[in-house]
């Protein structure tokens, strides 16, 4: 076997750093979720206290659950309707050369450099109009403008490298562009959709600015919003025990989606980057 | 089963014209193989008449009916590709049935044609299975099968034999005739194997650079090629193709100059020839024979002989700054290198091109 | 022929999503940009001409451009940006590397690397908040154990310590979207010359330099160009992590505040247009920058 020198000591000391760097804020989070009170005025490293009234204390102030149930509803619209749109939109600029084809991508990822900000009050205007203010269908509509040019730049790019003769072999069997899409493109794609429609998910479950803008009562929130909006039960409480405990929540199963999927979120994001 | 006519087809990509004009009939239930050079069209014109690409101008008629501006699904013409193209997410059975599927026939006539074209093709065991889990023979059976199944008017072959290994290459000619013959189908092939398009074409149509060179039964391109790109396609090793000058012209005879002072009288109608122009003549490696005595012919030394067991190669120097000449020669009384040959040329296997590479008629009468 | 229409069929949905969701709110904005609309009341605006960018009455200017917060606001998310994307990169390269270097439990080791850019910037921005608290956070608490800060300082809120605190917290969430980005452009590189280099005997660090970092330069340009775009764009953080410094503030984050907090619809607005055109402005020299020296190149 290979000696133990010291660059394989340096390397296991340097991956331990790594991890924790990426993991202590969590923990320290956790940990102080744990605490209520006066405990929070004084800092632990190592679990001292194992109380879960910051935990229950977030649902009863605010419709956490709802907040959390809205964010589910609205990333998985969106992730679902985008792929939609992409699919078909990746096949006409992947496997049809038309005329503007070129300045048709570089707009749809121009889209995607726009700064959320600037189209803020006249996408405003537009959902008030809609009578979607305060409306979670105000969310799902706004959020296409980060998901689908992503959606489309990936799927357009994963469509690209399918075999020219198969399509060939489907016209020859009678299929017309849908069937070609749906039925024979598609499940070749799955992969593909998979990771870009986590990203996507991810994207709009994290989304802040939109949902800050466009939504008034608590009922309609989303999970980041009401997180930022958490307060203390009482003007003399910190409110840091239950923003930790929401914290937590919110991000356990987002931990879960990474652990689980891990392979084709970072698939995804260096398709849509390397094919940039 | 049907008649194909091509009337005045051309193609052009943009500004490169890559099928100039091409008029064609393939009678219907023969087994028409397009045979030529890589880049010479042949697949071009095979997708033509298919419907996957649309002609810059002509006529293309399917059975009498002209399909010109149809898509594929309505002429009634199956295909199989290169490189098979199977669905890889459905089973050999669905891969076979998505065509009729789309055609909304009823589920007992779907199957019942499937399983008629997988016992033909003997792929019955393997109906369950995805093409990932087949061997490239299976997956080409499969891609056969799949044209089967839409009882086509005609099928058209892309290059179907190159994916696969040489044994099987063989088995497979014996079953696409087999299969011709069975299903009494009008087939177009396209090939760039000269011995799979003599094999099994009934008619050859050579092409080069998109025109069609000479068309008709294999044999009869081989014995009488008329230009020299089909002498020099056809046949292995090739026809030995000497450069030379008219000397002298009669009536039904013309005495041709080689290099280094060679001369070969040769039996043809030269008419439309004259004096000084430069010609090429040609003859097939198996057709020269070696003599002992001086006569039509030349001498050469002998560069190298490849054994190949029932019969040899002979690669003779015979004038300078020219490519050897070859003749084939069964067993017996083999030269060795370095030795001196006299070569015979008889002379009905003499082929004559013109400047143009145009072949001279033979003596008439 | 009928391919083209078969095309625009297809892309017509989604094209009209992106006009509603982006073209048209776009124009809206650049328009009510001329105008003096506020927030409650859109419909009844009057057009001002450029008042709401640069203005001159009674010897004094108004206006955005004239606006001492906002060219604030301008130099903070350059610096922002700038040093954050910079620290990255280095990290992100690190981390590429080590990730790079197989060892036992790396896809554990991935997994956790993910993590802070997958949860939502405010969970990160809280966490690092509680981190930074002057009187109970964590930082102070293990500065001073360890001696280095006499008493405890005011991360967020002092006008020196804010910008730090929040670079700080953006390089945590996002070092890890370029490391992975660059961990896959190691695994693309050919492993012909590492061995021909090992076979010369060439130092690593050498190798480093002069074959691995040439090599991965595309990835690297690629990387970097769509994160300073983001930086440019930050709101999320800053909003909830120092919500009212202005040594902090972002263009976003001021564009905002006039738009909803001050309700000035006319004047936030023009702000945004302002934003857009930097931002686009930025996209169009990175990426003639990143297209010029790629072609240079003679690898």
């Amino acid at each position: 076997m290979r000696p133990f020198p010291a660059g394989r000591i340096l390397l296991y000391l340097l991956v331990l750093m790594i991890f924790l760097w990426s993991v202590f804020p969590f923990y320290y989070g956790f940990l102080s979720s744990l605490k209520s009170g006066s405990a929070l005025f004084t800092v632990d490293y190592l679990p001292r206290h194992w109380e879960w009234k910051n935990y229950r204390a977030v649902f009863q102030e605010q419709p956490y659950a709802v907040n959390i149930l809205n964010s589910v509803w609205v990333a998985t619209a969106v992730t679902a309707a985008a792929l939609l749109l992409a699919v078909t939109a990746a096949y006409a600029l992947a496997r049809i050369s038309f005329r503007g084809r070129g300045l048709l991508l570089f707009t749809v990822l121009g889209v995607s450099m726009f700064p959320q900000v600037a189209v803020l009050s006249g996408l405003f205007e537009l959902i008030r109009r809609l009578g979607l203010y305060n409306h979670l269908g105000g969310l799902v509509f706004s959020y296409f403008i980060f998901t689908l040019p992503f959606t489309v730049w990936v799927l357009t790019a994963f469509m690209r490298d399918l075999p020219v003769e198969l399509e060939e072999a489907a016209i020859m069997d009678g299929a017309g562009p849908a069937t070609i899409v749906f039925r024979v493109f598609l499940p070749l794609l799955k992969p593909a959709m998979v990771s870009t429609g986590l990203l996507a998910f991810i994207a709009a479950w994290n989304e802040f600015l939109f949902a800050l803008t466009f939504t008034l009562t608590n009922a309609q929130r989303t999970v980041p919003v009401a997180i930022a909006l958490i307060s203390g039960a009482s003007a003399y409480e910190l409110p840091w025990g239950r923003i930790m405990a929401a914290s937590v929540i919110v991000t356990l199963p987002l931990i879960l989606l990474v652990l689980v999927f891990q392979r084709r979120i970072v698939a995804g994001l260096t398709a849509g980057a390397i094919r940039g | 089963m049907a008649e194909i006519r091509l009337e005045g087809v051309r193609k052009a990509f943009g500004k490169v014209e890559v099928i100039p004009g091409i008029d064609l009939t393939v009678a219907h239930g023969s087994f028409c193989i397009f045979l030529g050079p890589s880049g010479c069209g042949k697949s071009t014109l095979l997708r033509l008449i298919a419907g996957l690409e649309p002609v810059s101008s002509g006529r293309i008629h399917i059975g009498g009916r002209d399909v010109t501006r149809l898509p594929p699904k309505a002429r009634h013409v199956a295909m199989v590709f290169q490189s098979y193209a199977l669905y890889p997410h459905m089973t050999v059975f669905e891969n076979m049935a998505f065509g009729l599927r789309l055609a909304r026939r009823d589920r007992s006539e779907i199957e019942r044609r499937v399983h008629a074209a997988a016992r033909t093709l003997k792929i019955n065991a393997l109906l369950d299975r995805k093409p990932a889990q087949l061997s490239g023979g299976q997956r080409q059976r499969v891609a056969i099968g799949r044209a089967i199944v839409r009882k086509p008017q005609v099928f058209l072959l892309d290059e179907p034999l190159s994916n696969l290994d040489a044994d099987l290459r063989v088995q497979m000619r014996l079953e696409l005739s087999h299969l011709h013959r069975r299903l009494d189908a009008t087939m177009v092939h396209v090939t760039h194997d000269q011995v799979e398009a003599m094999t099994l074409a009934d008619r050859l149509v050579v092409i080069d650079a998109g025109r069609v060179m000479q068309s008709g039964p294999p044999l009869e391109l081989y014995h009488r090629p008329r230009n020299r790109f089909v002498a020099g396609f056809l046949g292995s090793p090739r026809m030995n193709l000497l450069p030379g000058r008219v000397e002298r012209i009669e009536p039904n005879q013309v005495t041709v100059v080689l290099p280094g002072g060679i001369r070969i009288p040769i039996r043809a109608d030269a008419s439309r020839a004259s004096r000084g122009d430069p010609v090429t003549l040609g003859i097939r490696p198996e057709h020269a024979l070696f003599e002992a005595t001086e006569s039509t012919g030349f001498r050469g030394r002998v560069t190298l002989v490849e054994h190949l067991g029932d019969q040899a190669l002979v690669y003779l120097e015979w004038a300078e700054s020219q490519p050897p000449f070859v003749v084939r020669t069964a067993g017996g009384d083999l030269p060795r290198v370095g030795d001196q040959r006299q070569i015979r040329l008889p002379g009905e296997s003499l082929h004559l091109f013109d400047e143009t590479g145009a072949a001279f008629d033979p003596a008439s009468g | 022929m009928r391919r083209t229409i078969t095309a625009w069929v297809f892309l017509g949905p989604s094209l009209l999503v992106l006009f509603l969701v982006a073209a048209w709110p776009l124009a809206r904005t650049v328009r009510l940009g001329f105008t003096d609309a506020t927030l409650g009341n859109m419909q009844e605006a009057r057009p001002v001409g450029w008042e709401n960018y640069l203005v001159q009455y009674d010897g004094e200017r108004g206006g955005v451009l004239a606006d001492p917060l906002w060219w604030r606001s301008v130099r903070n998310t350059l610096v922002f940006a700038g040093v954050s994307v910079a620290l990255e990169t280095v990290l992100g390269l690190g981390i590429a590397l080590v990730l790079h270097t197989g060892f036992p439990g790396r896809p554990v080791v991935r997994a956790a690397v993910l993590i802070p850019w997958a949860i939502p910037t405010i969970v990160s921005a809280k966490l690092w908040g509680w981190i930074y608290h002057d009187q109970f956070g964590l930082l102070n608490d293990l500065l001073m154990k360890f001696g280095l800060i006499a008493a405890p300082l005011a991360w967020t809120a002092d006008p020196e310590l804010a910008m730090v605190s929040v670079i700080v917290a953006d390089v945590w969430k996002t070092t890890p979207f370029m490391a992975l980005l660059l961990l896959a452009g190691l695994q693309m590189l050919p492993v012909d010359c590492y061995e021909a280099a090992r076979v010369d005997g060439v130092h690593p660090v050498r190798v480093f330099f002069r074959v691995t970092l040439p090599l991965i330069r595309p990835a690297l340009v690629v990387a970097v160009v769509f994160r300073v775009l983001d930086a440019l764009r930050v709101f999320d953080l800053i909003y909830v992590l120092t919500p009212n410094s202005e040594d902090t503030l972002s263009m976003s984050v001021y564009a905002r505040q006039q738009l909803v907090d001050f309700q000035d619809a006319g004047y936030g607005s023009a702000t945004s247009t302002l934003l857009f055109f930097v931002v686009a402005l930025c996209t169009l020299v990175l990426l003639t920058a990143a297209r010029y020296r790629p072609g240079k190149e003679a690898v």
